[in-house]
């Protein structure tokens, strides 16, 4: 009996020993915290948020699954029809994005981690969609893209997406920081017959149900956004409008200097996360 | 003589008529944006108005026996209709209460297995206190500014509650919101009956 023992113990301790060596080998490779399933710090002591979660946290797992599978995340359609669109030539001078900027993969790797930025000849700021229409009418001699358009949203999507799984990295000193401060102050304003400011729903009571809805950080690492409600994608200052709009406010217009100032703060207060567009709600 | 020279020099009866046409598309032109401006302010008003027009009364409020503010007399001179204070209160363009508060009474109304009375009355939300027993809590007076003005019931609080009966002090309202009250005075009364219903004790 106390042989049997004996013998099995150092066995045991062996077949402890190999499953534990099966299962190290096995186990992916710990990812860094993305802000997906595990929250990510903050960058500065000043940061309104303890811990940022990317709105893919808060979405349902069949939501999560297909904006994470390129084929079945329908915004992919629009990646495509961005991809075309940047190799075809338009407007008086004939050119096209890829006669200036050659492979988006790599021209185009960091814009949209970075936008908006500080714009020097119009001493404010630009974020990828009036960058794009800039390029269009100066260099194209091409009639802008509406902001909501088809082409508009095409393009965004394929420029952003070369930038999927960069931390968010905007720069909000020099020069940058008068047009930071407005957007931060437009975030706390109230507004509308509710009074409600951004800050009234996504600073403090972010992780908690409202209604159906479970409220999120209100981040902007996954836009332009498929949503099941629009049945396409919409820009991030679409999403300011609805927003807007939820609470009984006036939206500004799209692409407004307003709407661009936010965009700079709320990308501010996810800086870190991972670009994450096309992302898919609901 | 004089209406001769005021006339613009080379007019020919052609030039006439294309004036004409040109008037005559201006204005058709003009009627349809001016029609389809008003379809659409029609289609925001139901985003404000459903039902009755919630124009503002007006009202006096007094200091209250925990709170600092409180208003005593009903809005519209009468007691609401408690009943109708439940429909309000789930309705998401109307009161909406259950989008921040829990209430269990009202989650009660849940049928089992029965999704319209779950959508209606179900999927509360955990932004504010819940308001089981709040009539314990809080005199009529006090649920009255509560609902009518939560800005001036919990002044220091920087509250996230809107203010259901007020139209100034706001900024931006969107369109035909504007100047209205986003719950009409009787419908306050209607939820402030039910409120004086939640009792624990
Ligand atoms: C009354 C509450 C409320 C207010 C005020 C509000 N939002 Fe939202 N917001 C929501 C809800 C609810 C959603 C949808 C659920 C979610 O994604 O959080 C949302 C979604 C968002 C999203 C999309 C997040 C994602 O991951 O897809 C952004 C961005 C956003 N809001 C920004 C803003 C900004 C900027 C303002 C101010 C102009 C604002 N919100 C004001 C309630 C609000
Ligand atoms: C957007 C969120 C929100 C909505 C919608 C809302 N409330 Fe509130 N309410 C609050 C918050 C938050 C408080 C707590 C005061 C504070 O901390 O600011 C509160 C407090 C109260 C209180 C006092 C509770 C206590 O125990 O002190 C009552 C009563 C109340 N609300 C009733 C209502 C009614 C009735 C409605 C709808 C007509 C309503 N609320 C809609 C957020 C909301």
């Amino acid at each position: 009996m106390s042989e049997k023992i004996q013998f099995m113990r150092p066995m045991g301790w062996l077949v402890a020993l190999c499953l534990l060596a099966v299962a190290v080998i096995a186990a992916p490779a710990r990812a860094e915290p993305d802000g997906r399933t595990e929250a990510i710090k903050p960058p500065s002591k000043d940061h309104p948020y303890p811990e940022l979660w990317s709105g893919w946290h808060y979405a349902a797992p069949e939501t999560q699954a297909m904006q994470d599978d390129d084929f079945e995340n329908p915004a992919m359609v629009w990646y495509d029809m961005g991809e075309e669109l940047w190799s075809k030539a338009d407007g008086k001078a004939k050119k096209s994005c890829k006669d200036c900027h050659g492979d988006a993969a790599k021209s185009m790797k960091s814009v949209g981690a970075t936008y908006p930025v500080y714009f020097e000849p119009e001493k404010k700021l630009i974020n990828v969609e009036n960058r794009i229409n800039l390029c269009r009418t100066k260099f194209m001699e091409a009639k802008p893209w509406p902001y909501e358009s088809q082409d508009m949203l095409a393009m965004t999507i394929y420029v952003k997406n070369q930038s999927r799984g960069l931390p968010v990295n905007v720069k909000i000193d020099g020069p940058a920081k008068e047009f930071f401060e407005r957007g931060k102050a437009f975030y706390e304003q109230r507004r509308g017959q509710m009074g409600f400011g951004c800050a009234n729903c996504h600073t403090k009571y972010w992780g908690q149900k409202i209604r159906m809805d479970t409220m999120s950080q209100g981040q902007s690492n996954g836009f332009p956004t498929y949503r099941s409600e629009w049945q396409k994608p919409g820009s991030l200052h679409r999403r300011f409008a609805a927003c807007n709009i939820m609470v009984r406010a006036q939206p500004f217009p799209l692409g407004s200097d307003d709407y661009v100032n936010l965009e700079l703060y709320l990308a501010w207060r996810g800086q870190g996360l991972q670009v994450e567009t096309p992302s898919v709600r609901f | 003589m004089i209406g001769n020279e005021l006339k613009p020099k080379s007019e020919g009866s052609w030039r006439h008529l294309l004036a004409r046409v040109i008037c005559v598309c201006v204005a058709a032109l003009l009627s349809t944006v001016l029609l389809s401006g008003e379809a659409f302010a029609q289609r925001k008003k139901t985003a404000c108005i459903s039902g009755e027009t919630p124009r503002v009364a007006r009202y006096k409020v007094e200091k209250g026996e925990t709170l600092p503010a409180s208003i005593k007399a009903p809005l519209n001179g009468k007691r609401g209709n408690a009943e109708k204070g439940v429909e309000w209160m789930v309705d998401r363009r109307q009161g909406n209460c259950v989008s921040c508060h829990v209430v269990t009474k009202i989650l009660e109304r849940v049928k089992e297995g029965d999704h319209e009375s779950e959508s209606k009355y179900g999927f509360h939300g955990t932004i504010a206190p819940p308001l089981d027993g709040v009539a314990d809590r809080y005199s009529e007076a006090e649920l009255r500014i509560i609902v009518v003005d939560a800005k001036q019931a919990f002044p220091d609080m920087n509250t996230a509650m809107p203010a259901y009966h007020r139209k100034d002090g706001l900024e931006r309202v969107l369109g035909d919101c504007k100047g209205l009250a986003i719950l009409s005075a009787s419908r306050v009364e209607d939820i402030v009956a039910y409120l004086t219903t939640l009792k624990e004790q």
